[in-house]
């Protein structure tokens, strides 16, 4: 791998993840084993409607009740907290303000009113039910569609519930309508999702008085943008702001933000010079951290008769809750971004509708927009298919772009890097035996067997981004310093959560400084160490985080270099450097980069107008996105009784070009089809027609539990591409993405015999049942 | 309005103990088994005990008796200990299937098979099955120990013949021939927003080519787990066939009661109930 292409002992290998000792012995620390003494808990009243006006608030009871310190309401820190942002910068984006408590009325279920701060969490949480709130409710705005319409307004202000109305794609894409033979058309639905991270969000923040420093502790994957948000919200120096990412259980994008928590319970710190400690239950968690996906669309595909795709059109609706949090608005964009999918689309058009309803804020979640993109179009090829007569199989190939036209351009405006999507689809194929397996599936419906098969082809865009189409940088940045004693430290601005990036990171600098892997130790997600970065979501943190380690760890290989001769008492250009040894001619003379450590911080011998000291610090900024593919197939089985779905093969070839550490990238596409399949057959967040949150919890909001997922037969095929040194470009998402339009299409396929075009998702088995029975 | 400072907790050492607590406190006394009813009645804000009496250290609570005619399991015995029994596995395989359903391993863990029982839910994966293998109840209390049948012991929704100062002690299982056919099924994904979830608990036994016995019993389709009386009959004694089996079904209409709440919701409960009974009669007659 490494760009000096010396030492492979590590980097390809499936080297154990270092992270898991300590995490399958429950000895890591997440936010919540981390006690500070004297540290007071807060608990929030929420807003039990979806929208209604506050007419007063009365604490008295509660500041009374055993155990409290202090109460804040929305007017007692009303001009003293700012804030709750939002990064998306849309043309004529409505940006409604968000306070982090309510300010007179409240506008979903969950939404803070109130915080009690106690000595203790039972303390807390016992005296919210003494406070009283006089709501007076208010019209409620439930489906975002009927919403765009007219009815009752949200954010009287704006007139109207449209947030902004977003146009992408390239190409005349009415004229490709109008020569097609074939139009195929289909309404989809992509509910909303809650991204279930295992550890909900936790805060603990600690203000010291005399030093003027905060420090704040919590579970999210952006710690540096989170620091200096913050900052500006509670009005402290940047500098003075200390942001701790500990272990963090998961994000999945929902930690991929700045919340009203994070930044009230550092003013309350402030407020009371004492430490102070939230942590999100699993209801407020349902209620009150982002949901994912919410779309609604009439997605239309123009064909020729022979199968060639001339246009695409996607008119859509995006729900997006009552308040935009950080993405909220952005992330319709990157399903716009993504419509042309593996194909070769030379007219693309979308109409994105931003719409406010009364519930909580759609944002990223596992795939962020991309998925959305793929399952319209996968579904639509399927449907095609159908129509025009055409195996889905061939379809998809027919409009492959082949591998010599990568770069290849979208009538996006994209540029996907590089791709042989011919080659995964084919190894997908042959893993499944596929001419077979629809024979199989003949004799098998002919017999009365309801045997479905299912395709899905993607792309995703990864690594985000280069800046230019970042709302806050795209680069990521790492150090890497050789301490006196030969160990080496790493740190990383990309702020993993799960993904494994202690080891892989270690696997790349322990190759190219030639160390032993165990002598590398990664540090990250902590702003008073690490210099700034931007973080880890999108699938960038190998392709640009990674990156940025390498380019840094060959600025402190060239330094190394420099001392080395001079110890070597030759030149430069005569050391050659290998397994961690220096070795420079004629005489063969060797001095070890441990040696050479040692040496550059001793500082005695040292070449003349060199600094002191070991260290390399990179920050590194690509110059495009990063493209992986892949194909996924499903075989399913629907039972006629009772319409339950079982699974029955599970193929996904997934290609994120070079792979550093076969473990994680097999992890990453367990963990993704999970999700994925989550989606497809499983879960819905569901307000009723109040806004009232019906699935507030994890008996109501279905999961997937391990007995429900097949077993995965996985491969890969590797793309290198030429973005990133590394040849990476990122798998965090592809099973979420990959997944979920191949269980849909394998159901379909399996409900043929009964005419079906399409179900949307969540495939329950009384969804299944009541198209077989005609109920 | 819920109360989580200042709630007593009592950890007995001894059965008796616990039954003088009961006594002492009444129904002012809320048991805790595994806990994973109680925690989440207690996180929705639904439950207010003052007092609770925390079983988890009665070790004699736990165990599986392998007695000559039937296997006594213990209140306390999680289901993690049943589905991995051998003697539930060759007696009453289909009480371990049903535990393996429920939820995930943390949830085995802790699950009691008594607290299944006391919570009364008509959801509860392992009552269809306890039903079906007419298992008896041991009961405790200071007065006396007594035994009631499943049958009488989930008196409505989310009611039981416990009296106050009762706690379940053991279930007592009979065991079941080897040529019996005994199954458990479960469709649907826990609630997720309409319960559309049905559990059948089923048991047959033919001889001579009549069937000689037969449990049906139902989950999650009347506000109690219910034993299917007018299918049961129409099997009982008659040789089976395609048509029996349909009668069975249709019988069925006077045994459940979905609920119908969400009419297409009950209408899909009665329609699966049907198609499970008639899977069950058509892979009990293929062997």
């Amino acid at each position: 791998m490494s760009s000096n292409g010396k030492n492979e002992k590590y980097v390809g290998r499936p080297v154990k993840r270092t992270e898991d000792p300590r995490l399958i012995q429950g000895l890591g620390h997440y936010v919540d084993d981390i006690r500070l003494a004297g540290e007071l808990y807060v608990a929030f009243l929420r807003s039990p409607y979806a929208h209604a006006r506050i007419n007063s608030i009365n604490t008295d009871a509660a500041r009374n009740a055993s155990g409290v310190v202090a109460i804040f309401t929305g007017s007692d820190i009303e001009g003293r907290v700012g804030n709750v942002p939002t990064a998306a910068a849309l043309e004529g984006l409505k940006v409604p303000k968000y306070p982090v408590l309510a300010l007179g009325k409240v506008f979903f279920v969950g939404q803070p009113v109130a915080a009690v701060v106690a000595t203790s969490r039972y303390a807390a949480r016992d005296a919210v039910d003494h406070i009283e709130v006089d709501f007076e409710p208010l019209d409620v705005v439930v489906d975002a569609e009927a919403a765009a319409q007219g009815g009752p307004v949200i954010h009287h202000d704006f007139g109207d519930n449209i947030a902004y109305v977003h146009r992408a794609g390239i190409g005349d894409v009415d004229a490709a309508f109008a020569s097609a033979d074939k139009i195929v058309a289909q309404k989809m639905h992509h509910q909303r999702l809650a991204p279930i991270s295992l550890e909900p969000r936790g805060v603990l923040a600690s203000f010291l008085p005399g030093e003027q420093q905060l420090t704040l502790w919590t579970s999210t994957q952006i710690p540096h943008l989170l620091r200096t948000q913050v900052a500006i919200m509670i009005g402290l120096p940047e500098n003075k702001v200390r942001v701790i990412a500990p272990e963090v259980g998961g994000g999945f994008g929902s930690k991929l933000n700045v919340y009203a928590e994070e930044a009230l319970l550092s003013f309350i710190s402030m407020q009371l010079h004492k430490p102070v400690k939230w942590i999100e239950t699993r209801r407020e968690n349902m209620s009150a951290t982002i949901h994912g996906r919410a779309q609604s669309g009439v997605a239309e595909l123009a064909l020729k008769n022979d199968g060639t795709i001339l246009g695409l059109r996607y008119t859509v609706t995006a729900d997006l809750g009552a308040y935009h949090q950080l993405l909220t608005p952005a992330i319709p964009t990157l399903t716009g971004l993504m419509l042309s999918g593996c194909y070769k689309i030379p007219a693309i058009s979308m109409v994105c509708t931003g719409v406010f309803t009364n519930k909580m804020a759609t944002d990223a979640y596992r795939g962020a927009g991309r998925p959305e993109a793929t399952y319209v179009v996968e579904r639509l090829m399927d449907i095609a298919a159908q129509e025009l007569g055409i195996d889905p199989v061939e379809l998809r190939r027919k409009n492959f772009p082949t591998p010599d036209e990568f770069p290849f351009a979208t009538a996006t405006g994209l540029f996907y890097d590089s791709g042989n999507y011919q080659a995964a689809l084919d190894r997908a194929l042959a893993m499944v035996d596929y001419d077979k397996l629809r024979e199989i599936q003949k004799s098998d419906t002919a017999a009365g067997r309801l045997v479905g098969i299912g395709v899905s082809t993607y792309v995703e865009i990864c690594a985000l981004g280069p800046s230019a189409a970042m709302p806050a940088g795209g680069w990521e940045s790492a150090t890497v310093r050789i301490e006196p004693t030969g160990k080496v430290t790493v740190m990383t601005g990309a702020s993993p959560h799960g993904q494994g990036q202690e080891t892989s990171f270690a696997q790349i600098t322990a190759d190219m400084l030639g160390v032993d892997l165990n002598d590398v130790y990664v540090i990250h997600g902590d702003t008073g160490i690490v210099q700034y970065g931007i973080g880890t979501f999108g699938s960038r943190a190998t392709a640009v985080g990674g990156t940025a380690v390498v380019y840094a760890t060959e600025k402190l290989i060239s330094k190394a270099t420099k001392i080395a001769a001079h110890l070597l008492t030759t030149d430069e250009e005569n050391v050659t450097f290998e397994n961690g040894v220096f070795s420079g001619a004629p005489d063969d003379k060797q001095v070890t980069i441990q040696q050479v450590a040692l040496a550059a911080h001793l500082a005695s011998n040292l070449p003349p107008d060199t600094e002191p000291g070991l260290s390399a610090t990179y920050f590194f900024e690509p110059k495009n996105f990063t493209f992986p593919f892949g194909a996924h197939i499903c075989i399913v089985e629907v039972d006629r009784d009772t319409g339950d779905i079982r699974i029955k093969r599970y193929v996904a070839v997934d290609d994120c070009g070079k792979v550093i550490n076969p473990l994680l990238v097999e992890g990453q596409v367990h963990g993704g089809i999970a999700q994925g399949l989550g989606q497809a057959l499983f879960e819905e967040v569901v307000y009723d027609e109040n806004g009232q949150l019906i699935t507030g919890t994890l008996m109501d909001y279905a999961v997937p539990k391990a007995h429900q997922l097949p077993r995965y037969e996985l491969d890969r095929t590797e793309t290198p591409t030429d973005v990133n040194p590394l040849g990476v470009k990122g798998v965090g998402e592809a099973g979420t993405i990959g997944s979920t339009p191949a269980i849909v299409n394998a159901v379909i396929d399996a409900l043929r015999p009964f005419g079906v075009k399409h179900i949307d998702m969540p495939l329950r088995p009384e969804k299944i049942w009541r198209v077989i029975s005609n109920q | 309005m819920i109360r989580l400072q200042h709630n007593v907790v009592h950890r007995p050492r001894t059965i008796d103990d616990a039954c003088t607590l009961l006594a002492e406190y009444g129904p002012s006394a809320q048991l805790l088994a595994g806990g994973t009813d109680i925690m989440v009645l207690l996180n929705a804000g639904l439950l207010q005990a003052d007092v609770f009496i925390d079983l988890w250290p009665l070790d004699e609570l736990r165990g599986i008796d392998d007695l000559p005619d039937s296997l006594r399991i213990g209140a306390l015995t999680t289901f993690s200990q049943i589905l991995r029994s051998p003697a539930v596995e060759r007696f009453a395989p289909a009480l371990a299937a049903a535990a393996r359903t429920i939820g995930a391993a943390q949830i085995q863990n802790r699950g009691t098979i008594g607290g299944n029982i006391a919570n009364a839910s008509p959801a509860a994966d392992s009552l269809p099955v306890l039903s079906c293998l007419d298992a008896d109840i041991e009961l405790a209390s200071v007065r006396s120990r007594r035994r009631v049948s499943i049958h009488s012991f989930h008196t409505g929704y989310r009611k039981t013949a416990l009296a106050a100062d009762e706690m379940i002690v053991a279930v007592h299982l009979p065991k079941t021939r080897t040529d019996e056919r005994i199954e458990f099924y479960k469709v649907g994904t826990r609630r997720a927003q309409a319960i559309s979830k049905v559990v059948l608990g089923a048991r047959m036994q033919i001889a001579g080519g009549i069937v000689e016995h037969i449990a049906l019993a139902y989950g999650s389709v009347a506000p109690t787990v219910v034993r299917a009386r007018a299918a049961e009959a129409i099997l009982l004694g008659q040789y089976p066939s395609p048509e029996l089996a349909s009668r069975a079904v249709a019988a069925l209409d006077r045994d459940l009661k979905p609920i119908t709440d969400l009419r297409s919701s009950a209408a899909y409960r009665r329609r699966v109930a049907g198609n499970l009974l008639e899977r069950f009669l058509r892979k009990a007659l293929q062997h």
